[in-house]
Parts: structure tokens; C-alpha cells; sequence
């Protein structure tokens, strides 16, 4: 098993109280697979990105649970150690290209400069491989493009870019976190296609974090919903589109128009997300669930495994 | 593009130079009480003959625009009068002491940016920890603490009680140095003069700690507010992601980044260390510029009071203005457009 | 944006306005408490100056010249400070020279601000030749340092009290115009000044009604540091003689009259800057504690 996350526990420690970011999430991914982890802003799943390359920053801490990347507990590694991960075996993309990229240096600097941190390439090795990266995303004249600065790109190159920077050492992780959001549609999808592509190539396994359902399905053979820092389902996303089975992940399915579809009003979600300082003491969906009951409100559901291997935590599928 | 750039904003700063030499002037020239009475009052008693030749001599009789005029008139070509008190024409006696202050100066810059700097990039990224808030606190005590008392002060610590370092002047009477540059540190190196070389430094140690206080306070404080609002960007993030270790992080990717506004704010902040120049020179008796002023003020020489107040200003708005270019230079953003 | 906008409201982000939250957030910053109450302390020296002085600041006594502080060899606790050369009891002096350096900085800081708002008002709200007029005069003046131009002002009306309050009253006040035309600029543009036009509203309803609460906290907040900086300059004018002329006692005055005897009576020069900085420290202590509760954007 390439990643396995166990029961982790990431909360804020802020002057208003504790944010309990991420509370006792737990999934596998083995090399190769890929998953989405869905859900809105403010769920926690950027958190968890975040905990598993271990830059959860001040006043954010790992509390609880265990994070375990190829054998090692990447919540208990010293810092260099960790480090080494980072630069070898993972590859990240960030959501937002424009200020992901540091400005006062050229595009080719910062992609030679992820290969060099992985260590066993000279400087000039280094560039050839960031340029040809850049060519294999599909950056045409790399070699003059890569003296420019990220300013002198556009949105989709420089996601192209972050995404070279994290092929070019060949990692066994992907993570993507939102890679998509900050773009226009058309570039989208030639994001995601090089996404794609480029994980089938290197047989890298993919934790994709965004809450648009629609790229979910094109990329991910598990997906993973999270609402309030837990997990609440998890399934083969095929069967998770077609049949939700715990009531949010039916309302966030039933929210995405269908073409063809001759509904007036798009339908919404009542209420609002719980204040993670504040956690109610049942199911954390239980105000806004059509189909709470009172044993909801009173505890904590948990996870429910079932036969054809989904996850749910819902008393309704007890 | 970028000459272009540069050539405005100069035409931008003409009206302003303009200005700043017809106010000089007129502050000169508004003063009640006229100054070859004052001139002559000290060497006794002078008959109305004299007084007038001698307003005639310094054109002191001529209506006030024409009088301006050819001030600017000379002030181009350098000639900004004669001292009253020296006797000897006001850029040669300026002339003669710039070495001094700038000597001053430097030493007092360089010292504050190697405290700031690294005082600074230290608190910002241990924020919170215990050198963040002791550096913050220094800082404010640092801008606190007037020059001149801090000045005294370490003079009655150091050289009075202690006796490690000398009171004032710039070098030991009795040590001989030969005058190449009129920097004493540059001369004593140049001349391989041992003894010249460390008697300029210990007197050097003392004004140069008292000027360079107040800006290493503000710079210091400068340099971590960058770094905080740098560090805390996503490329930062990013870079920590790519697994880059901590020190490259902070020092070539966060640093490259605080320096840009930070060093423009150094450029106006040197501007600010030609005020301090003044008490610091009077303190400790430097023979620089600034004490100077001070002694043209209380003996009302005008020539010398106009010509030092119009350099401090136009050394202030060149630093200003190369302050402006320099971050227009640097900005890459700019730089290839 | 394509993806479609999961339907799930969030809360939204709340912000600490009004004086309850301002002044809870203020009292929470030791610092800044401890710089307000030395503030309170040294205004009220100022103000009681003639009730808790222990001695005339000017009674000349030569039996006492150059007396130690009272745990040195010669002093005594009748004079807990010492005395200067001239006998006169030094920590009466501080006392009363409290007094010129609080007047100064309050009137001088007063008349600074208020001048600078009306014409970075005018300058930014108006623009057009108003404004050219007045940037211009604002950059001439700028490209003084302080001190210098202080100074000038000085020679060439001579030294005095009212003539230094001139002095940096004539310099200050560019740099609060500087600062409230740009905001009032930055607010002509806002969306709740274009509505209060459209309204009808009338120019000077919206300076005073919409902008002004605007511009007022970066004001107090600039005019408070602006206190400690008037001090520094009055006190290094009175040093070198052109502020405040003798008898009355001057923090700065009186470190320059130590300065000769530094060597034998160092009590004469340090005990008045002591007085300077421990003034100008809690001002600016306060300063930052003001900054930080008013926008907290503004703190790191």
C-alpha cells in the first residue's frame, strides 16, 4: 500500500477556539490508483494535502492518526527526512498558478530547481530535463520559453508548468488540489487530459482534492466525500455518481445540472456548514439532512463498510 | 521603455528642485535683522559707508528676484558664495569637510544593514519566538532614544568611565596621515598606515553606533514586515512542496522577494540618516558637514546655511528618486515588458 | 467559472468594528497599555508640575553645583537626582521640562493634522488644479528632511519657542495631507461614496459624512507616531540651542548643558534624555497598540 492515512486529526489552534479541520480521516491508496477526495471550501480536504506532505503551517497541528507513505510514518519523520519525500517520491500542483510561481525567478529556474532537489542531477542535466519536461506537457519552443517569467504566461501554461515540475522526477504520488478551479473551461480540459495522460504514462498514483464533481468522474476510479472534516463516503466513482448513498453526497449529485433537464430552479442545500470550533455532538450533517433521525442528532455515526466495498457514515445504511 | 521611464520622472522632478532652491532662498532672505549688521556688529562698530559697501559687495542691494536669479545663476555652476565666517567661498569650505560625513555615513549605512538584515529575516521567519519580540521591542527603543542623548550616553559609558574608546574627533592628534581621498579609513589602507588605520576606526566606532541606530531600528523592522508578507505566499508553500530545504526557501526565494520593497525603503531611510548627521557630528565634534550647519546657524552665515540646506535637499531627492528607479530596474514584472 | 457552484451557503467572514471590540482589542496588548499608562503619567507630571516638583526649576544655588544623585558620594535625597552646574535641582527641571515638550507636541501635532486633513481632503476629493497645486507644494516640501529644514526655518527666524513650533508645524503637516489624500482618494472611488452622489448628497455632507470616518483611524494612528517624532525633533532643536531658550527648563536644553561636564557629573546630560526616550518609547508603544486594534490588516 503506497499511502495510507489513519485516523488523521489536523486542528487550528486559534484564539477562537479549535478548529477541527480534519477529524479522524482514514483511506488507502495504493501505487497506480487514483482518488478524489470531494467536497466544499472549508471541508478540510486541502488540509489533508497539506498533512500528508507534512506543511501544516502555525496554528495548524497534526494531533492524532498516522500518515504511512511507503513504510514510513510521514507524521513522525524529522524534517529532512521528510524533505527527501517531498523532493522524491511526490509530485504536487497547486490550485492557483499565478501566485504558486515565485515571480522573481524564471519558469525554467523553478522547474530545474524541483529536479535538483530530488537530488543526483547537475545543474546543467537539470535544465535539459526541466526543458524537455516542459515540451512533454506540451509547452511548444520550450527552450527559449523556459528563460521567461511566470508573468509572461498564461494561466494554462503555467499550470502546465507546475505539472512538468512535478512529472519531471517521476514521483509515485501525485497530488492535485484543485488544479482546475483557477482556469478558463477550454483550458480546462487540456488539463485534465495531460493529467491524465501523463499518470498513465508514469503509473503514479493520484490524490486529486476539488470540489467540482464534474472533473471527478474523468480522472479518479475512487472517489471520497467529505463534509466538516469527515469523511462521509466513499466508493468506486462510477457507482458514487450514479447511486449516492449518504444523503449529502446526494444533494451535492443533485445539484449538478443535467443537460437536457427541464428543472426551473437549480436545487440548494438548506442551511449552512457547522463552525468547526463548534461541532454538534451527532452527525455533523444532521441539520440540514431531509432524512435525519433522532439517534443522529445524539451520536456520531460511524463508518460503515459494506459489501460491495463502499464506505458510508450514515445510520441509514446500518 | 525603461529610459523613457527614468527621463520622465527627472522632468517630473524639475518644478520640485525649483521650488526647493526658491524656498531655500527665500527662507535666507525673509530674515529680520540684516546679516552684514550682524557681520559687521561683531567687529565693532562700522560707519553707514561700510554697511553699504559691503551690501553692495554681496549684492544684498539689488531687488529680491533679481538676486534670485542670479543665485540659481551660480548655484549651477557650483558657486554658491562666500562664508561669511570663513572668508573663503562656500563650496570649497563644504568641499572640505563632505569626506567626513560621507566617511560617517557609510560606516553608519553598512553597519545598520549587516545588524537589520539578518535581525530581520531572523524574526520573521521565528516569529513570535523569543528574538522576534526582543528584536521588535529593541526596535522601537532603538527609534526612541534621540540621538544626542544616545550619543552622550555611550560616550560616558565608553570613553569616559571605561576609557576604550576616544570622545570625539576623528583621528588621534599626533597620528600623521597623508590625505589621499580624505576618508581616513581609505587613506590609512591606501598608505599602510597601521597606527592611522585603528586610531580612525576607534573614533570612528562611536558616532557610527549613535547614527546608525535609529535606522537600523526602522530597517530591521522594514526587512521582517517584507519577509512576513513574502513567506507567507503560495510560492513559498509551493517551494516547500518541491521538497527544497528550509534555508533555500527563505533565503533565495522569500528573500529575492522582501528585497525589492525593502531596499527601496533603505534608499529614503540614508536620506533620513543626513538629519542625524547633524547632532551626531556636534556630539562627538566630527568635522563633518552637519556640524557645519549647526555652526553657520548660530553665526548666521546665509551663503553657508543656503548652500548646505539646497544640498541636503537635493541629496534627499536624489535618493528618493533613485529609490523610485531602482525598484522600477529591479521589478522583473517590469523589467521585460 | 464552468463549475457549477455547489448550492451550499457559507458563513460569512466577520470583522471586529466599533469601540467595544477597538478597545477590548487594544487592552488585550500589554505593550500598548503599559505606553498609554506612562503617557497618563507623564501628562499628569506636566499638568502637576508645580504641586510635585520638589524645588524651583530655576532657584540658582552654587553651594550645590554639580551634586550627585542621591546613592553617589555627596548626594542626598533632598536632591534625589542631583543638580546641575548651576545648583538648580535637576529632577524639578525634568519635571517642569515635561511641560514643554507635552505643550509642544500637542500643538504642533494638533495644528499638523488639522491642516493636513483639510488639504488632503480638498487635494483628493477635488483633484484637478487643487490638487496639482497643493502635490506640488506637498513634494517641495517633502524634499527636506525634517531636521534640516527645522533648521533653516530657525536661522533665518531665530531661535525660540514659537518660531520651532512654526518650524515643524510648516514641515509636518505634508505628511498627514500625503497620507489622507490618498485615502480619500481610494474612497472618492468606492462604491459607498458613488452611491451617496447618486443620492444627491451634497460635497461636503460626503467629505465629512462618508470619507472622514474613513480617513479618521489611519489619522490617530499617524498622528500618535507623528508625537513621538515631534518630541525627538524638539528636544534635538532645543540641544543644539535654537528651540526653547534658558531659563525654562527643556529636556534637550539641559542634556546640552551636561555635555561639559561628562566627565565629572554625567547625572546632568543622561537623567533629562532618559526623560526624552522614556516619553517617546511609550508614545510609540501606544502607537503600535492603536495601530494593530484599529486594522488588524495593518498588523503582521
Amino acid at each position: 500500500m503506497l499511502l495510507e492515512v489513519d485516523n488523521l486529526q489536523t486542528y487550528f489552534f486559534t484564539a477562537g477556539g479549535v478548529t477541527k479541520a480534519v477529524d479522524g480521516v482514514s483511506f488507502a491508496l495504493d501505487n497506480g490508483q487514483s482518488m478524489a477526495l470531494v467536497g466544499e471550501s472549508g471541508c478540510g480536504k486541502s488540509t489533508i494535502a497539506l498533512s500528508i506532505i507534512g506543511l501544516v503551517l502555525y496554528p495548524g497541528k497534526i494531533v492524532g492518526g498516522r500518515v504511512l507513505f511507503d513504510g514510513q510514518d510521514l507524521t513522525k519523520v524529522p524534517p529532512r527526512e521528510m524533505r527527501r519525500v517531498r523532493a522524491r517520491k511526490m509530485g504536487l500542483v497547486f490550485q492557483d498558478p499565478q501566485t504558486t510561481l515565485n515571480p522573481a525567478f524564471t519558469i525554467g529556474e523553478q522547474v530545474a530547481e524541483s529536479i535538483l532537489a530530488a537530488g543526483g542531477t547537475a545543474r546543467k542535466a537539470a535544465w535539459d530535463r526541466a526543458v524537455a519536461a516542459m515540451e512533454e506537457v506540451g509547452i511548444a519552443s520550450a527552450a527559449e520559453r523556459a528563460k521567461q517569467y511566470p508573468h509572461e504566461f498564461s494561466g494554462g501554461m503555467r499550470q502546465r508548468t507546475m505539472i512538468a515540475a512535478a512529472i519531471a522526477r517521476s514521483p509515485s504520488l501525485f497530488i492535485a488540489d484543485e488544479p482546475t478551479t483557477a482556469l478558463d473551461v477550454t483550458i480546462q480540459a487540456q488539463i485534465l487530459d495531460l493529467i491524465r495522460r501523463e499518470r498513465e504514462r508514469l503509473d503514479t498514483a493520484l490524490l486529486l482534492i476539488t470540489h467540482d464533481l464534474g472533473i471527478v468522474g474523468e480522472l479518479c476510479e475512487t472517489a471520497a466525500v467529505m463534509y466538516a472534516g469527515q469523511l462521509v463516503e466513499r466508493a468506486p466513482t462510477a457507482s458514487l455518481l450514479s447511486d449516492p448513498l449518504h444523503p449529502y453526497s446526494r444533494a451535492l449529485i443533485g445539484c449538478v445540472p443535467r443537460l437536457g433537464s427541464r428543472a426551473q430552479r437549480l436545487p440548494t442545500v438548506g442551511g449552512s456548514v457547522p463552525d468547526l470550533a463548534n461541532l454538534p455532538q451527532g452527525c455533523r450533517f444532521a441539520d440540514r439532512c431531509p432524512e435525519a433521525m433522532d439517534i443522529c442528532r445524539q451520536d456520531m455515526p460511524e463508518i460503515i463498510r459494506l459489501e460491495n466495498g463502499r464506505e458510508v457514515r450514515c445510520y441509514l445504511h446500518a | 521603455m525603461r529610459l523613457s521611464f527614468v527621463s520622465y520622472r527627472l522632468v517630473q522632478l524639475l518644478p520640485v528642485l525649483f521650488g526647493v532652491a526658491l524656498l531655500v532662498f527665500l527662507m535666507m532672505h525673509i530674515t529680520p535683522g540684516d546679516p552684514v549688521e550682524l557681520m559687521l556688529g561683531q567687529a565693532g562698530h562700522a560707519t553707514e559707508e561700510e554697511i553699504q559697501a559691503l551690501r553692495h559687495e554681496y549684492g544684498l542691494d539689488r531687488p529680491l528676484h533679481v538676486q534670485f536669479v542670479s543665485f540659481m545663476g551660480n548655484a549651477m555652476r557650483g558657486d554658491f558664495g562666500t562664508s561669511f565666517v570663513h572668508k573663503q567661498p562656500v563650496s570649497a569650505v563644504i568641499a572640505a569637510r563632505l569626506p567626513a560625513t560621507v566617511e560617517l555615513t557609510a560606516f553608519a549605512l553598512l553597519l545598520a544593514v549587516a545588524i537589520a538584515l539578518p535581525l530581520g529575516i531572523i524574526s520573521a521567519v521565528r516569529q513570535y519566538s523569543f528574538v522576534d519580540k526582543a528584536g521588535t521591542l529593541g526596535a522601537l527603543v532603538g527609534i526612541s532614544m534621540p540621538g544626542f542623548w544616545l550619543g552622550i550616553v555611550l560616550i560616558i559609558i565608553f570613553a569616559v568611565k571605561l576609557h576604550w574608546l576616544p570622545v570625539s574627533g576623528r583621528v588621534e592628534y599626533g597620528v600623521g596621515l597623508d590625505h589621499v581621498t580624505g576618508f581616513y579609513i581609505l587613506d590609512s589602507i591606501l598608505t599602510r598606515n597601521g597606527a592611522a588605520f585603528w586610531s580612525a576606526l576607534r573614533h570612528l566606532a562611536l558616532p557610527a553606533i549613535t547614527l546608525c541606530a535609529a535606522m537600523c531600528a526602522v530597517s530591521m523592522r522594514m526587512v521582517r514586515s517584507s519577509m512576513l508578507e513574502v513567506i507567507r505566499q503560495d510560492y513559498i508553500l509551493y517551494a516547500r512542496a518541491k521538497g527544497l530545504p528550509e534555508s533555500v526557501v527563505v533565503l533565495k526565494h522569500a528573500l529575492k522577494n522582501a528585497m525589492l520593497p525593502t531596499i527601496t525603503i533603505l534608499a529614503v531611510q540614508t536620506g533620513l540618516l543626513l538629519s542625524g548627521n547633524m547632532i551626531i557630528e556636534t556630539v562627538f565634534s566630527w568635522p563633518g558637514v552637519g556640524r557645519l550647519a549647526v555652526g553657520a546657524i548660530e553665526a548666521r552665515n546665509y551663503p553657508l546655511i543656503q548652500a548646505i540646506v539646497l544640498l541636503y535637499a537635493l541629496v534627499y531627492t536624489g535618493l528618493n528618486f533613485g529609490a523610485d528607479v531602482l525598484y522600477f530596474v529591479l521589478n522583473p514584472r517590469v523589467r521585460t515588458r | 467559472m464552468s463549475t457549477v457552484e455547489l448550492g451550499l451557503r457559507t458563513e460569512a467572514a466577520r470583522r471586529p468594528t466599533g469601540l467595544r471590540e477597538f478597545a477590548r482589542s487594544f487592552c488585550r496588548n500589554r505593550l500598548a497599555v503599559i505606553g498609554a499608562v506612562l503617557i497618563l503619567f507623564f501628562i499628569g507630571m506636566a499638568l502637576a508640575a508645580p504641586w510635585i516638583a520638589p524645588h524651583s526649576p530655576t532657584e540658582t544655588n552654587l553651594d550645590r553645583r554639580l551634586q550627585a544623585p542621591f546613592w553617589a558620594p555627596g548626594g542626598s535625597y533632598d536632591h534625589p537626582l542631583g543638580c546641575d552646574h548651576l545648583g538648580r535641582d535637576l529632577i524639578s527641571r525634568i519635571v517642569y521640562g515635561s511641560r514643554v515638550s507635552i505643550l509642544i507636541a500637542v500643538v504642533v501635532v494638533s495644528l499638523t493634522m488639522l491642516i493636513g486633513l483639510v488639504t488632503g481632503l480638498l487635494a483628493g476629493y477635488f483633484g484637478g488644479l487643487l490638487d496639482a497645486f497643493i502635490s506640488r507644494i506637498v513634494d517641495v516640501l517633502l524634499a527636506f528632511p525634517f531636521l534640516i529644514f527645522a533648521l533653516a526655518v530657525t536661522a533665518a527666524l531665530g531661535p525660540g519657542l514659537v518660531n520651532m513650533i512654526l518650524a515643524l508645524v510648516f514641515k509636518g503637516w505634508v505628511e498627514f495631507c500625503r497620507v489622507v489624500r490618498a485615502e480619500t482618494m481610494s474612497a472618492k472611488a468606492s462604491d459607498y461614496v458613488l452611491a451617496a452622489r447618486s443620492v444627491g448628497l451634497s460635497n461636503v455632507r460626503i467629505l465629512v459624512g462618508e470619507i472622514l470616518p474613513n480617513v479618521v483611524p489611519s489619522l490617530i494612528v499617524l498622528g500618535t507616531f507623528n508625537m513621538a517624532v515631534v518630541i525627538i525633533a524638539e528636544s534635538s532643536l532645543s540641544f543644539l540651542g535654537l528651540g526653547v531658550q534658558p531659563p525654562t527648563p527643556a529636556w534637550g536644553s539641559m542634556v546640552n548643558d551636561g555635555r561639559p561636564y561628562m566627565l565629572n557629573a554625567w547625572w546632568i546630560s543622561t537623567f533629562p534624555g532618559v526623560a526624552v526616550a522614556a516619553l517617546v518609547l511609550s508614545i510609540n508603544l501606544m502607537g503600535e497598540g492603536l495601530r494593530d486594534a484599529l486594522d488588524p490588516r495593518l498588523r503582521d
